[in-house]
């Protein structure tokens, strides 16, 4: 039971799901996180309006410190804020705005314990509700109208977070930034802003107008920059602050390993330093150590050898490109060969005529330098010594399971569309390709010869035809 | 941790993050996790299994295949959430939401977010696992879509003792690949090697096969009662023949192989003797038409050769007029011949003019042109070749008949006709497939059947159209 705790403790602890007061962040981040820290007092306690942006690369901490501070803050001054969360993937600019006015309904309803729940500002037209949603914010104190010149501490402040700002600052208009900025200025309710976004150039998105706005606040997540803070920030990720008997033993194994240059774990760590870079991969990478273990010693043992950690990280390879080339039966290598040997003869334009005539003469090839086996007489089996030629129509099939393996892929068509509004144009159209017979269908290789004969075994029958 | 590991055969490691990643716990488990593998790698199999031996882990199962493109599928999400958990708590009082005004992703997110405020009563955390299983064969399928739903757990309250959590299952391994950078914990699936495939279809199919009525009624129609070992030893014998042969035809596929097993069973079951059933290589000499063709067609008949089945067949393919059909073969000849060399090949006049002729082709082609895509054509030019290869009608002899005679076909009405209904047949099509106007000059014409129907097509009207592409090429 003991054990089960130090496991579900070191397993929340990667899941980023501790009690806030136990969460911890990776020390690279520091900067950054007190930065943010300092706009969410400035507005929560000081009731200043600010605006700022993050950026910083995908899954890379950015929501992680902001919903870290929230929850701190939330422990002291609950009554203080309301945070509106908004996602530029999921709201376009209309459902923003009836987002904001249900958080905000909802939000303000806990907050005052259903005492004014008819503040009504999720319903009626979509112009109502944002012009309600801007008096709200713009001219007097949430919650209490009588006191509209009220003392510091009785207003709210209202916190907005934003998920992939940079979709909000779309070509068109960008009026629901506009406002926001705006009130970030004018309103006398403390207003914060916090854009997330992964666009490094996320300011020349944004108009004049509302960039004059913005505060020209930008905080960039730093980056891990050397083994050493690598190092430190999964030491920091790992170790274990827990009245347990395992603690001690687990934190001087971790530092002990992570000291020893030469051991299986730091190298794994050193490795993906020098890959991905990428503390997330590497949690990932270590749920299954962890989670499996039924006793410290597997534990031990598995951080001793890192089977698990490789054998997530080769995993996630088993399907590549040259691990599907691996995995075609014999007619299928050949057929995709053929198609190589096609597509470098005729700059890349493959259909299945041509690729069954090179399949064929191919075949035909081998079989004239096989040695003739005289068939034994007797009753014993005849030995097929020769590669048979399968027919035209049942390489159909194969032809089919390659497309399907995404080794062959039709020439000229654009694969996944961009947007839901892109992907109904391009069902609406007819594409040329499926109007044509199958025969004749034009297809480019995903993989070319050259590499075909760097994945194909060299004592495979068709080595010998992956080159011209 | 309580998970179980769920036994499937080859899928140890899989099996084992699978119960390393889910739990019962919503603090223990990540938010999403994406399975990966190609068709038929076991991927829906391993998943049933895993929360067949966990009951205790709560999960509901969409199919987005069915569902064709996004808003349906969002619908589905708040119905399975809802409906699931009313089944899973009974006793919580629950008014219902319409599923259907999930229309977009904000409105899925309100309708989950009453659904699950309305379950705040429950005493512990609990996970309620969605599968989206095959999203990416969901067919108005966008780039944006997957990171909305792995953005749609920081959009519900992390405090609801009801928990989303979402396993997507996908194919498409490039379809991942574009969302590598979301550190979303994976599991691959790799396709089976040909030894496991193998093994499972053993390990699968040979209990029915044992059992199965035809196998018992032929044994016993042959008289003899063998032992049960017998039985095993036919069927094990045939699965272990049809990998054995068809193997390279699915590759690794295993329900391709199953279907290729079930389908020749009966053959195989129908041709065992008294004499045989006890020698696998006798009862092997005798089916061995089995293991040499596929069977995958629903127009050759597999073996008897009938003249008389076969000219039925020809007769019944294309049910062309005679005009149709020379005016698809004139469309095939414009396609893949060179205008310049036409006057070399179908001119037959002797000329009463001075004038050379074309010389024809003088060197080979590279490539077989019938390989390559049909090029495009003039509708004058088809009706040139068209004349030219129509056979003539009947001579009279006579000597009105000289001068009165109207030797070759002319583009009369009935051609126009039929070339009109080839057009709608898709047998020949236009340069442009959309609002094509016909009576344009500028419109070209193209092709659109294959070599192998061509000659079907030609054999019927006793034209020899493969003379025309002899010597054409290497």
């Amino acid at each position: 039971a003991s054990f089960c705790q130090f496991q579900t403790h070191l397993l929340k602890q990667l899941n980023n799901t501790l009690p806030p007061s136990k969460s911890r962040l990776p020390g690279f981040v520091q900067e950054a996180n007190r930065e943010i820290e300092r706009i969410l007092k400035q507005s929560i306690v000081q009731k200043e309006s600010h605006s700022a942006i993050v950026v910083g690369p995908r899954s890379h901490y950015k929501t992680a410190i902001i919903n870290h501070n929230l929850a701190l803050m939330a422990q002291k001054y609950a009554q203080q804020f309301v945070t509106i969360r908004l996602n530029g993937l999921i709201h376009t600019e209309h459902a923003a705005i009836n987002s904001i006015a249900y958080q905000l309904e909802s939000k303000l309803r806990t907050l005052h314990g259903n005492k004014n729940g008819d503040l009504q500002i999720s319903s009626g037209s979509l112009t109502e509700v944002f012009e309600k949603i801007l008096r709200l914010i713009d001219a007097t104190t949430v919650g209490n109208n009588n006191f509209s010149n009220s003392s510091r501490t009785e207003k709210v402040s209202v916190l907005f977070i934003f998920d992939e700002i940079d979709t909000f600052a779309g070509p068109l208009r960008q009026t629901l930034l506009y406002n926001l900025f705006d009130m970030v200025e004018h309103a006398r309710v403390p207003v914060c802003i916090l854009g997330c976004t992964t666009k490094i150039n996320v300011v020349e998105h944004l108009e004049k107008r509302v960039n004059s706005r913005f505060s020209q606040r930008i905080i960039h997540i730093p980056t891990v920059k050397t083994l050493e803070t690598f190092v430190d920030a999964t030491r920091e990720q790992l170790t274990v602050e827990l009245p347990n008997e395992f603690t001690d033993t687990w934190n001087q194994l971790l530092a002990q390993k992570l000291k020893d240059e030469t051991c299986n774990f730091f190298k794994m760590i050193k490795n993906n330093y020098e890959t991905f870079r990428s503390l997330v991969l590497l949690k990932n990478s270590m749920f299954g150590l962890i989670a499996r273990a039924k006793t410290i010693e597997e534990l031990i043992e598995g951080l001793e050898n890192c089977k698990p950690m490789d054998a997530y990280n080769q995993n996630q390879f088993d399907n590549s490109l040259s691990a599907k080339v691996k995995s075609l039966s014999d007619l299928e290598l050949a057929l995709i060969i053929a198609a190589g040997r096609v597509s470098l003869k005729t700059e890349d334009n493959v259909n299945f005529n041509l690729a069954y005539a090179e399949y064929s003469n191919m075949v035909k090839d081998v079989n004239k330098k096989m040695p003739i086996i005289p068939q034994a007489s007797g009753t014993s089996l005849v030995l097929e010594s020769t590669l048979r030629v399968w027919g035209k129509q049942d390489v159909k099939n194969v032809w089919e399971n390659l497309i399907d393996l995404d080794l062959l892929a039709e020439k000229g068509s654009v694969g996944l569309r961009i947007s839901a509004l892109a992907a109904f144009q391009a069902s609406n159209y007819h594409a040329m390709g499926t109007t044509i017979p199958f025969d004749l269908r034009t297809y480019q290789m995903q993989i070319t010869l050259q590499e075909l004969r760097r994945t194909v075994p060299k004592s495979s029958v068709y080595y010998s035809w992956t080159q011209l | 941790m309580v998970t179980v590991k769920p036994l499937v055969l080859f899928r140890e490691y899989q099996a084992c993050a699978l119960s390393s990643f889910i739990s019962d716990d919503p603090d223990l488990s990540p938010p999403n996790i994406l399975i990966q593998g190609h068709q038929s790698s076991g991927k829906t199999l391993t998943l049933i299994r895993f929360f067949e031996d966990n009951p205790h882990i709560h999960n509901c199962w969409l199919s987005p295949v069915q569902l064709v493109t996004w808003k349906p599928l969002l619908q589905h999400v708040a119905r399975t959430v809802s409906s699931s958990l009313i089944n899973l708590f009974p006793h919580v009082n629950y008014d219902i939401q319409d599923a259907l005004e999930a229309e977009d992703f904000y409105f899925l997110i309100r309708v989950l977010d009453t659904v699950l405020r309305c379950y705040e009563v429950l005493e512990r955390k609990v996970n309620l696992f969605v599968v989206l299983d095959g999203l990416d064969q969901l067919k108005e399928l966008d780039l944006e879509l997957l990171p909305k739903f792995l953005k749609l757990h920081e959009m519900l309250d992390s405090n609801y003792k009801v928990q989303l959590k979402f396993i997507y299952t996908i194919r498409d391994a490039a379809f991942l690949s574009k969302y590598s950078t979301y550190n979303i914990p994976t599991i691959i699936f790799p396709r089976y090697k040909h030894e496991q495939v193998a093994e499972i279809l053993l390990h699968e199919k040979s209990n029915d096969y044992i059992h199965s009525d035809a196998l018992i009624s032929k044994v016993l129609a042959t008289g003899i009662d063998p032992d049960d070992s017998i039985f095993e030893q036919i069927a094990e014998n045939y699965i272990k023949l049809i990998i054995q042969a068809f193997h390279s035809y699915t590759g690794n596929d295993i329900v391709a192989l199953t279907d290729i097993m079930d389908s020749k069973w009966e053959a195989y079951v129908a041709s065992i003797t008294a004499q045989n059933i006890y020698e696998p290589l006798a009862l092997y000499r005798s089916n061995i038409a089995l293991y040499t063709t596929t069977g995958d067609s629903f127009t050759t008949p597999s073996d008897s050769n009938s003249n008389q089945l076969e000219d039925k067949e020809k007769a019944t393919a294309y049910e062309l007029s005679l005009i149709s059909k020379y005016l698809l073969l004139a469309a095939y000849l414009c396609s893949y011949l060179e205008p310049r060399y036409d006057s070399k090949i179908f001119s037959k006049k002797t000329h009463l003019r001075a004038g050379r002729s074309s010389y024809g082709r003088r060197t080979k082609m590279e490539t077989n042109p019938r390989y390559l895509q049909p090029s495009l054509f003039q509708l004058e030019r088809l009706f040139s070749i068209f004349q030219a290869i129509f056979p003539i009608g009947d001579d009279k002899p006579g000597k009105t008949s000289i001068f009165n005679q109207n030797e070759l076909m002319k583009a009369n009405v009935e051609v126009y006709e039929n070339l009109a209904e080839l057009s709608s047949l898709k047998l020949i099509t236009t340069a442009s497939a959309k609002n094509a106007d016909y009576l344009s000059y500028k419109l070209k014409w193209k092709i659109n059947v294959p070599w192998e129907i061509i000659t079907e097509i030609s054999s019927t009207v006793n034209f020899d159209i493969a003379g025309y592409f002899s010597g054409l090429h290497n």
